[in-house]
């Protein structure tokens, strides 16, 4: 069960039980806040897309409710959350309203039409909504999604504000591009992956004839996933580094060490879930790790799922911006305080914020490893065993 | 200038020795032979790899100063156009300056851009090695013991305990052991020793090894691995080395 448990994240239920009771015992004791009418009237900060019943799923807008919350924070770019505590998070996050209307994927309804414009939206738009019921609130976590307060079935949806949607966005998806290219291309004028997973979301990408709306938490991998390829294409054509670098970061209870290797490109990641931390709940620490090789993967990372792939893309943003590559090993772990899943954003911002600190330099492997083992709770010695890249001896060993 | 003809088989025999460990690497072409060097981009593994000009049923080569040609060869991309045709001859052809390569199978003929040497890694150094223990064994009695490896765990122990060699993998569950008395092999030196090796790595060998009938395995303490094999009914080699695990 423990090891089921570190894998699943409560997301996928492997356990073979209705809901995930560790996630339902964290709701029961966050539920029950305030109530609002049938008219809600504010800002509307993203979209969501579901991902039960696909292809037929429920859609709409996210929504603070402007009076409670402060609403420059909640819009805030997840780096700048790093600066509040888990508690300030949630009650932040739980003033967030997810209103959704079952649609199918490929619906082209003026409601969906008017949710791609608030997706591409650069600013929160003004919307008025009208639900079928009074939305109560009610957190929901989970391991990919940052966390939201209530649900809510709407009606109606009017945008009672001119969205601002980007020029440069506007002109790429008007391109027939496919969805893989326009990432691409909006990746590399600067618009970050939270606003592209977004639009990739609300369908805006991909060719006319295939543009479909995707799940949330699936979009979120998939732009990690996405520009990651992108950015490692070219990482490749860079020299290696010419010594051992580590960087280190820690957010509400995830400590990230991050080994660079003078080699070609090949990635690693560890993550050690203490006992009695969040997806570990017996008597000892469950250990994952996935790897790929320089040629990439071609199977999804299921031990760790979304959190290998926002790591991996905070690891290439980092080589990318030192024009060097590198074999990486990362080492995250999770103490017991990491009490309620926010998002696989933690670990993406917190592995970009280790990369903003400065690295401690070594020339030799051994010394790095046993700087390492002095930053991080496990023991090294365990680790190097598991590890495909620090357990494996290399022909340059032996030429000489 | 580069002419030859070839069985299909046999050369699609040789793409999938290559495929093995690496995708890309410098093919040269000299009088006598097709040979090429590659190690994998983590430098765990590398293969040497030699066809003898009298493989070929046609092979015609002249370079102005007798020097070896190098051709740049993506092999996954070769192998699938190889994978097009059937069981016929293949001719070969490259043109003066190295830049395509025609693959000609019956009617059709595939023009593939042949990539540039420069863009590859260099060719690696050969280590300087020596295996105290030979062990000769049959192919298949090899490939089916990785093959239940594969479904265990991710670690290789291979060793000789006197006259015995053994393969042996460990899962969280289960355990997987091939042990083979001297007298059921082609050929062991006894002794005591083993290394770890990853097994993603000796699988893709084995899959490599094509239709040959026995394989040479040469092991060392806590040393890299060689396999050796012929093809072409001993016109070509092919060498694998393998990296050890730290144990």
């Amino acid at each position: 069960m423990r090891g089921l448990c570190a894998v699943c994240k409560g997301s996928r239920l492997l356990c073979g039980l209705k809901t995930c009771p560790i996630l339902k015992a964290i709701l029961r004791r966050q539920s029950g806040l305030s109530n609002l009418s049938n008219d809600f009237s504010g800002p509307s900060t993203s979209v969501f897309v579901g991902r039960i019943g696909y292809p037929e799923v429920g859609v709409g807008p996210l929504a603070v409710i402007p009076e409670q919350t402060d609403l420059e924070l909640s819009t805030a770019h997840p780096a700048e959350w790093l600066a509040m505590g888990m508690d300030r998070l949630i009650e932040l996050r739980g003033t967030t309203l997810r209103a959704r209307k079952p649609e199918h994927i490929r619906s082209k309804t003026g409601f969906i039409a008017d949710l791609k414009e608030l997706a591409m939206a650069e600013r929160p738009t003004d919307v008025e909504l009208r639900f079928g019921s009074k939305p109560t609130f009610k957190f929901a976590f989970s391991d990919i999604l940052p966390p939201t307060g209530a649900s809510v079935r709407v009606e109606n949806m009017r945008i009672v504000e001119n969205p601002r949607i980007p020029k440069k966005v506007e002109r790429i998806v008007t391109d027939d591009l496919n969805a893989v290219e326009a990432v691409n291309m909006l990746y590399s004028t600067g618009v970050d992956v939270y606003k592209l997973s977004e639009i990739l979301s609300a369908g805006i990408l991909g060719r006319n004839r295939v543009k479909k709306l995707v799940p949330t938490r699936w979009s979120i991998t998939a732009t990690d996933d996405i520009v990651f390829r992108y950015l490692s294409a070219e990482l490749k054509d860079y020299p290696p580094l010419d010594s051992f670098l580590v960087y280190e970061s820690m957010y509400l209870g995830n400590r990230f060490v991050i080994l660079l290797l003078p080699s070609l490109f090949e990635y690693e990641n560890f993550e050690i879930w203490f006992s009695g931390s969040l997806w570990s709940r017996g008597s000892s620490s469950t250990i994952l790790g996935e790897y790929e090789g320089y040629n990439g993967r071609k199977r999804y990372a299921t031990d760790e799922g979304g959190g290998y792939y926002a790591a991996r893309l905070a690891v290439a943003e980092a080589l990318s911006r030192m024009r060097r590559q590198a074999g990486v090993v990362v080492f995250r772990e999770i103490e017991p305080s990491y009490v309620l899943p926010l998002g696989v954003w933690v670990v993406r911002e917190t592995v970009r914020a280790a990369f903003r600190n400065r690295a401690e330099k070594f020339q030799r492997l051994e010394e790095a490893l046993s700087y390492i083992n002095s930053r991080l709770l496990s023991d090294i010695k365990e680790l190097k065993v598991k590890s495909k890249i620090l357990g494996q001896r290399r022909l340059d060993d032996y030429w000489r | 200038m580069f002419e030859a003809e070839i069985d299909a088989g046999l050369l699609k025999e040789c793409v999938e020795a290559i495929v093995a460990v690496v995708d890309e690497g410098k093919v040269r072409i000299s009088d006598e032979d097709l040979n090429l060097r590659a190690v994998d981009p983590s430098n765990v593994a590398m293969v040497t790899f030699q066809l003898q000009r009298d493989a070929f049923d046609v092979y015609r080569f002249s370079n102005g100063d007798g020097a070896e040609l190098e051709m740049g060869i993506d092999f996954p991309k070769l192998g699938g156009i190889l994978g097009i045709g059937g069981r016929e001859q293949v001719r070969l052809s490259v043109d003066d300056n190295v830049q395509k390569l025609n693959v000609q199978m019956g009617s059709l003929t595939y023009t593939v851009n042949l990539l540039d040497p420069s863009s590859l890694r260099k060719e690696p150094k050969v280590p300087e090695l020596e295996f105290p223990v030979q062990v000769v064994i049959d192919t298949e009695e090899f490939r089916r013991t990785i093959r239940a490896a594969e479904k265990i765990g991710e670690h290789i122990l291979f060793g000789v305990e006197g006259d015995e060699f053994y393969m042996e993998v460990e899962g969280e569950m289960d355990k997987l052991r091939l042990g083979m008395r001297k007298e059921q092999l082609i050929h062991l030196t006894p002794g005591t020793l083993h290394s770890l090796f990853t097994l993603d790595y000796i699988s893709a060998m084995s899959k490599g090894m094509g239709h040959v009938d026995h394989i040479t395995l040469n092991l060392g303490k806590n040393y890299p691995l060689q396999i050796e094999f012929e093809i072409a009914d001993g016109k070509g080699k092919v060498s694998y080395l393998l990296a050890p695990r730290v144990e």
